[in-house]
This record gives structure tokens, C-alpha cells and sequence, in this order.
């Protein structure tokens, strides 16, 4: 069976409650899936696997920096098959990695950052490294990282698609936009952040309920897709694919 | 004509520039110019050379110099990346990147402390799995090493040159210029070096 290969932050990887090994906290995930009955809806990777009956690998961790969205894709850049089709979810630019002096282990830095005493450094450095991250430069180190991957993909015969929840690596309007980047496709639209068009009301009968938030009337407070945000998610990324892919329309 | 690509970062950089040093050392040995082994390997290979490599670049800057012409590197090609120290890093300064030196005092030190962490070596080894796996598709051959790196595992590193009397500035001029950059013929003996280790492989 072919894969469909996802990588990407929280807004790619499933849901992850803590299902009570931390009880009695719980987290946003937990409460969701309270209210919806104990079961928790299959997000877009999943549902798009389904569609095109393809094997969903989704690869995607919660607060991934894209330098960890990139190993992602490393890690498994030697199993990608011909025929198989990779979508990368690219996160916020201004996210980075760093090391967790007490673990030895590398953790994400992200701009809302409150617990980084383990990481060496100060509030201060913490955030002129965040104000430097916003310079436009920074974008060209991960278009060029995509450039890599669009050769290897093509080389094994797969397939590969870019979107990204942070306007400010692409959009509609950035001059290199083809049919490897899923962008908002309606010229009408004045907003350029994918995540913001996907939420809009006419995607659901005039009503605000592609997030968790709105989902719940306000009972969890969660800015991720909920049951039906991850539906529509999935119908416009199947819609391009489906009129791009040259695998699926062999 | 097939090419010879290589990256990364002083000791792999044409010497364009002549630095201090530079200017001393070819007064010393009475010479005009140094010419990098990139060159003398390419030479001796018969191939194109295409030597992108920056003195001072930090590995995130030779990866992404690498990334940018990947679309240009032909089947056949032989490609040689000498990564720097792991805790260099980079960052935005008048509009453009500036690779920032570890031993600079006082300056960024929370940001060095997090990049010396021998960790950050994994992460140069997760980008030549990627080269590795791109290499193989493109069927050209690759080779890593390091002039300064002593955390990277490589069979090619500044301890196999110096094993093999490539002798830097500092060396061959008895301490007189102190720079640990090759000279004329730390260069030439470099490229053998090369040769044979690309012959060996």
C-alpha cells in the first residue's frame, strides 16, 4: 500500500490528551475528547489516507520548530517509496531549537516560551533571538531546505506538497507559488494565513466551528481544528492534490 | 565535464582575500599566492571545481549553501563538505547573516553554552543521512570532514591531514605567523590526502 507521508507541528500531528497519567491533570485534548463522548475525532493526515487509500504516516509532533519538522522527514527521508506522497505542514518561523542542559535533550523554543530555565537561557536572550528570528532572511534557510527535499522526493518518485501555518514563509502571493504549495486558491480572499481561511464560516454554513473553541461553544479553550476544521482541512488539500497529483491521476 | 563541489567553511575557502597572516606567510616562504587544495584536488581529478566554501561559515550556512545548488550537482560529481566547530551559529545583522565564532568574549554567551552541547552533532549527522540519501538517487559520490570539529566522527578530519604533514602556517613558518590554516604546502599534501581517500573509497 502506498504512504502518505505528514509532517509538521500540532496543527499536523494527532491529538495527544494525557489520558489521566498525570491525574488529576488533564489537558486540552483530555476535555475535547470529554466532550465528545470519549472518542476523539481522526484529524486531516488520517482522513486524507482514507480518501486516497493511502497508508497515513503522520510524523507531525505538537511545538515542532521547523528544524525538527525537517528531521522529521530526515528520519524516514530513506523508506520514502516511489508512488508514495509527503506533505509538509511547515510551522512558525519564529520557533528554534534548543538543548535541555538537565536531560541532554533537544527541546523547542517557542515565541510564548514560559519554562526554559533548563535550557541556560535568559528572558532577555530568549526573546532577541525571537526578534531576530522575524528578520525575512531566516525564511530563505527553509525554502532552501525545501529545495533539497523537492529534488530527493522527485528523484525516488514520490510525490511532495508544502503548506505552512506561518504566512510569512509563504503565501498566494509569493512569486515561486506552484502546484507543490498549498495556498489559499480564492482570489478574492484578502487574508493570506491558510489556517485563518480554513476557519472561515462559509467552509460550514455561515457558522464559526472549525476550532476546538468554537466546536465547544467555548468549553475548551483550543485553537486547533476540531472534528469538522479537520474535515475541511482535509477536503482542500484532497481538492489540490487531486487536481496536481500525477500518482493519483495515473 | 563532471565537477568537483565543495563546501564549508576557512579551511576549505579559496584564499581570495589575503588576510595579515596571509600576507606574512607568502613574504616568508616568498611566494604570491596560496592556491586551496579544492583547486590542486580538481587538478589532479580533471574535473570543473566549484569551491562555495566561505571562511568563517557555521554549519547551518555550509548546509544551506549546499541546499541551494543542489539542483546543479550532475550525476558523477564529486562533492566534498567540511563541516566547522558545531557551536557556531548565525544571525540576522544588517540585513545579512553573520556566522558567529564561539570564542568571542562575552558576546551571546547563554546561545554559545547551548551550542556547544555535543548533541547539536546529531543534527549534522541527520543532514548527511539526507545528503547521503540524495547522493544515491543522483549517483554522485560524497565525502564529509572536518578542519576543526573533533566531536564529528569522520575517517577525513584535521587530525589525518596534520598525520599526513600537511603542515598549517604556523607550522611550516616555526611559529612565525600564528594561523593554523595551511599553507603552500599544507595545501598540496591537503589535496593528496583527498585523492587518495576518494581513490580509497
Amino acid at each position: 500500500m502506498n504512504r502518505l507521508w505528514t509532517f509538521g507541528c500540532s496543527f499536523t500531528a494527532e491529538y495527544n490528551p494525557i489520558e489521566g497519567v498525570y491525574h488529576p491533570f488533564e489537558n486540552q485534548y483530555d476535555r475535547y475528547k470529554k466532550f465528545k463522548g470519549g472518542k476523539l475525532p481522526l484529524v486531516w493526515s488520517e482522513l486524507l489516507g482514507k480518501k486516497i487509500e493511502y497508508q497515513t504516516m503522520n510524523c507531525g509532533v505538537g511545538g515542532s520548530s521547523n528544524y525538527s519538522i525537517f528531521r522529521q522527514y530526515i528520519n524516514v527521508c530513506d523508506i520514502i517509496k516511489k508512488d508514495d506522497i509527503l506533505i509538509f505542514g511547515w510551522t512558525s518561523m519564529l520557533r528554534f531549537p534548543v538543548i535541555n542542559l538537565n536531560e541532554n535533550i533537544v527541546i523547542e523554543l517557542l515565541p510564548n516560551a514560559t519554562n526554559y530555565s533548563d535550557t541556560g537561557y535568559s528572558k532577555t536572550t530568549l526573546e532577541e533571538v525571537i526578534v531576530n528570528r522575524s528578520h525575512p532572511l531566516w525564511v530563505n534557510e527553509v525554502l532552501d531546505w525545501i529545495k533539497l527535499i523537492n529534488m530527493v522526493v522527485k528523484d525516488k518518485g514520490a510525490e511532495v506538497y508544502h503548506w505552512c501555518s506561518d504566512d510569512t514563509l509563504f503565501n498566494q502571493h509569493s512569486k515561486f507559488i506552484d502546484e507543490r504549495y498549498i495556498v489559499i486558491d480564492d482570489p478574492e480572499s484578502i487574508k493570506t494565513s491558510l489556517m485563518g481561511y480554513l476557519n472561515l464560516p462559509k467552509f460550514f454554513g455561515g457558522l464559526l466551528k472549525a476550532r476546538i473553541v468554537e466546536e465547544t461553544n467555548g468549553e475548551v479553550i483550543d485553537d486547533h481544528m476540531g472534528e469538522y476544521g479537520h474535515i475541511n482541512q482535509m477536503e482542500y488539500f484532497y481538492k489540490h492534490i487531486k487536481k496536481h497529483s500525477k500518482i493519483l491521476n495515473k | 565535464m563532471r565537477t568537483l563541489w565543495t563546501f564549508g567553511d576557512s579551511f576549505t575557502a579559496d584564499i581570495k582575500d589575503l588576510s595579515d597572516n596571509h600576507r606574512q606567510y607568502l613574504n616568508i616562504v616568498k611566494q604570491l599566492e596560496i592556491v586551496s587544495w579544492p583547486n590542486l584536488l580538481a587538478e589532479k581529478l580533471n574535473l570543473n571545481i566549484k569551491n562555495l566554501a566561505i571562511a568563517g561559515s557555521s554549519n547551518y550556512q555550509i548546509f544551506q549553501d549546499f541546499c541551494d545548488v543542489s539542483h546543479l550537482i550532475n550525476e558523477k560529481d564529486i562533492v566534498i563538505i567540511g563541516w566547522g566547530l558545531i557551536s557556531k551559529f548565525r544571525k540576522v545583522k544588517n540585513n545579512e547573516f553573520q556566522n558567529i565564532y564561539p570564542n568571542l568574549n562575552g558576546v551571546d554567551n547563554e546561545i554559545i553554552t547551548d551550542r556547544n552541547q555535543d548533541k547539536w552533532v546529531e543534527e549534522i549527522y541527520s543532514w548527511e543521512n539526507l545528503i547521503k540519501t540524495f547522493s544515491k538517487s543522483k549517483y554522485f559520490n560524497v565525502y564529509f570532514w572536518s578542519g576543526e570539529e573533533f566531536r564529528l566522527n569522520h575517517k577525513l578530519n584535521n587530525q589525518t591531514l596534520k598525520q599526513n604533514n600537511c603542515l598549517s602556517m604556523y607550522v611550516e613558518t616555526e611559529g612565525k605567523i600564528p594561523d593554523t590554516h595551511l599553507g603552500i604546502n599544507g595545501h598540496n599534501k591537503a589535496a593528496d590526502v583527498f585523492l587518495n581517500y576518494i581513490n580509497n573509497e
